[in-house]
């Protein structure tokens, strides 16, 4: 190596060689073919990627090289930049970016990619939740993005594009400084100013009442290791969400009866929405660890596999139910205190007309959507088990890149068209019947064959649960093609098949079952 | 009367036995062949240098690694398809205790407690007044040495019948090590327990040890009671009328090593009649001992 900013260069261009290839194939198929959603997919994917690429962390073994925090700093920073901005410039042409200019664009790229990095970096200590932090940063430089089309159009100076990208190119500047500022603090061993939240869910677990009683059970100790380690996060989050989104706007949106509604199916979306990040650091043997083995300490208790995982989906649910509690006493101060019930009495009053004029029904649909959220929100923390529980470094990418994946297809390809598009034509009703029928079936083998090993106590109690979520959730499903059949004219019997058979699909059985048996892979290499 | 587990108190088999077991990591041998048996209520010593495959034996016979070739059996079970009988009877330390960072010292103890019928607490609060621990002290507060006594009684407390050190006093002072030493011989004195202890640092093996088996590069170099070692291998310094440029050829010899006039043989005593050796080499004998386990280990891990 010539120099060390060569070497430093060298160990990011050799650990990423493979994604660089795969980044280079998509923009080259995203350049051969015609604009299209799926361009669109491949052009935010190969971002994605490229982002992917700068998500490691300064390596404390760099600290020791005689190099300066401003080049340990300025090496990945300026190579984000330059990558990023080679990256818009492949995809030039290919997007449409409406009035916005494309040296406006590429301020907003650069900003964002030493942004991205420097809250990576100073976040590192809180774990898989640092990347909510920059999901919301991205938002906000996208909405800063948007400010210069604001009308009026043309806009003030103060929002021109020169103004607002000289300011982000300002911040862009002072945050540069603050990264390199941070790892200059922490080489020296000054540590991080960071936000830990490990640290405050401990504090906040800490606080709660403590018992020096001996646990009943091998498997209560490992109930309570468990929800020590995890058990708060989405409590806690759910509470965040709560307190610092949804209840300003339910009181600055006081008068507004259909704000209020929505405002209604976002806190009841909440723990549901939660629980998909959560449920990814969730299903890792711990929660807080990059490292997916199983910790000695853990693996060499005198307990089965299979306790183990019951006790993690025992945590879950409850850590659901906690969350759900809060959700439900906000929804009751609020909506008792100073929510305008325009909107939320019209749709009661519809649902009431519906069914007879019964509010018994009124009262039971809304008791049905609370357990079916709630058993939502439990399947999302607990879907994923599988895959983390396996150790496999591959296995866990593939399952979380799915629900990335599919949240992008969605998003690029527009899914809440494609209720309509299914709905408009039988012959795509009668497959997609048939595929939901074969994937029930496929369900239910798995099940069958992966809880063959588990002991009967467990196979007992989680039929239980099954049971009474399934159902649940099939009289959700026939309240809903009861309203629906009223707007919609379609093929009753077919959608009636098609909801039964996605309710059945909605909670997981087999890969519950498989879990265990992942772990023991992972506890038994 | 002590409590009766499992079958391998019914016969004589011995506590831990494993047969010509395996294990590769990529293209890197970790364990080869390996094949050795504990009986009961040994100290049995485990020496090597670093990747050696000591821990890799240990994590075989806790199940945490399954075996690629060969068997593993502790107390007549295969830990991987019986982890709960057989992790149960078993108190482990490691090098790195890994313990929970936000538990208190009481909370760890409750929490580790549960899962051991025979925990002794009376025996747990005397240790914990020995080591001076804190009940409401979170373990990321602790030093390593505290750690370390807190793993230990975390280990021991239950009075496993099987307690497997895995290097435990690597980078630790001289007073915890005597703690871990004491814990050790405390452990023996109670009949019928066994101990293995991984190591490399030599003279604590030597003084606790009644069996040592030596790895090197995953092989097994020597098992054998740690007397029988000692008695076997002699260190015999011998010194030449002329210079040697090159190590004499000493037959039977394991090592030699030295310069010039004076060269140290490390050999296998019961093989070689020093006098009549140093005599057809034309050298005198200048010492004849017993050599230190360290000498030994050198000496094997040298032949390699």
């Amino acid at each position: 190596m010539r120099s060390p900013t060569h070497a430093l260069l060298w160990e990011i261009w050799q650990r990423n060689r493979s994604v660089s290839a795969v980044i280079v194939a998509l923009t080259i198929v995203g350049r051969l073919l015609e604009p299209s959603s799926l361009v669109v997919m491949l052009w935010m994917v190969s971002f994605l990627l490229l982002f992917g690429i700068f998500t490691h962390p300064i390596s404390p073994r760099l600290f020791t090289l005689p190099v300066s925090s401003l080049r340990l700093v300025a090496v990945p920073l300026l190579t984000g930049i330059a990558s990023i901005e080679v990256l818009n410039v492949m995809w030039f042409g290919r997007l449409v970016t409406g009035p916005t200019s494309t040296w406006f664009v590429a301020v907003l790229l650069g900003a964002l990619m030493v942004f991205y990095q420097t809250a990576l970096w100073m976040l590192e200590r809180t774990g898989p939740l640092k990347f909510v932090f920059v999901g919301v940063m991205a938002v906000i430089v996208f909405a800063i993005g948007l400010v210069p089309s604001f009308p009026p159009t043309p806009p003030p100076w103060w929002r021109s594009e020169a103004a607002v990208a000289a300011l982000v190119a300002g911040l862009t500047a002072m945050v540069f400084l603050v990264a390199s500022r941070h790892v200059g603090r922490v080489r020296c061993g000054g540590g991080s100013t960071a936000p830990r939240l490990e640290p405050l869910f401990a504090f906040a677990a800490a606080r709660l009442p403590r018992t020096r009683k001996a646990f009943a059970s091998p498997a209560a100790a490992h109930f309570w290791f468990e929800w020590r380690c995890s058990g708060l996060v989405l409590p806690v989050l759910v509470a965040g969400v709560l307190l610092a989104v949804i209840a300003p706007q339910s009181w600055l949106a006081r008068d507004a009866g259909g704000t209020s509604f929505q405002l209604l199916l976002g806190a009841l979306a909440t723990p549901i929405v939660l629980a998909i990040p959560v449920g990814m650091a969730f299903a890792r043997p711990a929660f807080w660890s990059e490292d997916l083995s199983l910790p000695a300490f853990v693996a060499v208790r005198p307990m089965t596999n299979e306790d183990i995982v019951a006790a993690k989906i025992k945590v879950a649910a409850a850590s659901v139910a906690i969350s759900w509690l809060l959700v439900l006493s906000f929804l009751a101060v609020w909506l008792l205190g100073w929510a305008n019930l325009d909107g939320v009495g019209r749709f009661a009053i519809q649902v009431w007309a519906f069914h007879g004029q019964s509010a018994a029904a009124v009262y039971g649909i809304a008791v049905l959507v609370v357990v079916g959220g709630m058993f939502l929100t439990w399947r999302f923390l607990v879907s994923r088990l599988c895959g983390g529980l396996s150790g496999s470094r591959v296995l866990f990418n593939v399952s979380v890149m799915s629900v990335v994946i599919a949240a992008i297809a969605w998003m690029v390809f527009d899914g809440t068209r494609l209720a309509g598009w299914i709905l408009d034509d039988p012959a795509r009703m009668t497959a997609l019947a048939w595929i939901l029928a074969i994937a029930v079936t496929a369900k239910y083998w798995l099940a069958a064959y992966s809880w063959r090993r588990v002991p009967a106590r467990y196979v007992r109690q989680f039929l239980l649960v099954w049971g009474a979520w399934t159902a649940c959730l099939l009289a959700v499903a026939i309240l809903f093609w009861g309203v629906v059949r009223i707007y919609v004219a379609l093929d009753v019997h077919r959608f009636q098949a098609v909801m039964i058979l996605m309710a059945l699909l909605a909670l997981p059985a087999g890969r519950v079952g498989l879990a265990a048996s992942c772990l023991e892979r992972n506890r038994h290499r | 009367m002590r409590e009766r587990h499992g079958a391998d108190e019914a016969s004589a088999e011995p506590l831990v036995s494993v047969a010509s077991l395996s294990r590769t990591f990529g293209s890197k041998k970790a364990l080869d062949d390996v094949t050795l048996a504990v009986s009961r209520g040994c100290v049995f010593g485990l020496v090597g240098e670093n990747g050696a495959g000591k821990s890799t034996l240990i994590k075989h016979l806790l199940g945490l690694w399954r075996a690629e070739r060969g068997e593993v059996r502790v107390f007549g079970l295969d830990p991987v398809l019986e982890p709960t009988t057989v992790l149960g009877r078993i108190g482990y330390l490691s090098e790195q205790p890994d313990l929970p960072g936000w538990m208190r010292v009481d909370e760890l103890l409750r929490y580790t407690r549960a899962f051991y019928p025979r925990w002794d607490t009376a025996y747990a609060t005397q240790l914990l007044e020995q080591f001076g621990l804190d009940l409401d002290a979170r373990v990321k507060t602790l030093s390593k040495g505290q750690r370390a006594r807190l793993g230990l009684i975390a280990a021991e407390a239950h009075r496993p019948d099987l307690l497997i050190l895995d290097e435990p006093s690597s980078g630790l002072d001289p007073i915890v090590r005597r703690d871990i030493l004491e814990a050790i011989i405390r452990t023996i004195t109670d009949e019928g327990r066994t101990v293995i202890f991984s190591s490399h640092l030599l003279d604590e093996v030597e003084r606790v040890s009644d069996h040592v088996a030596m790895l090197h590069q995953g092989t097994l170099k020597l098992c054998a009671p740690l007397d029988d070692i000692k008695a076997q291998h002699r260190r015999i310094v011998l010194r030449f009328t002329v210079p040697h440029a090159d190590p004499p050829n000493v037959p039977g010899a394991i090592r030699v090593e030295g310069a010039g006039r004076e060269w140290t043989v490390i050999c296998d005593g019961s093989r070689i009649h020093v006098p009549a050796m140093a005599q057809s080499l034309g050298a005198s004998i200048v010492d004849d001992c017993a050599a230190s386990l360290d000498e030994i280990f050198v000496a094997h891990a040298a032949v390699n």
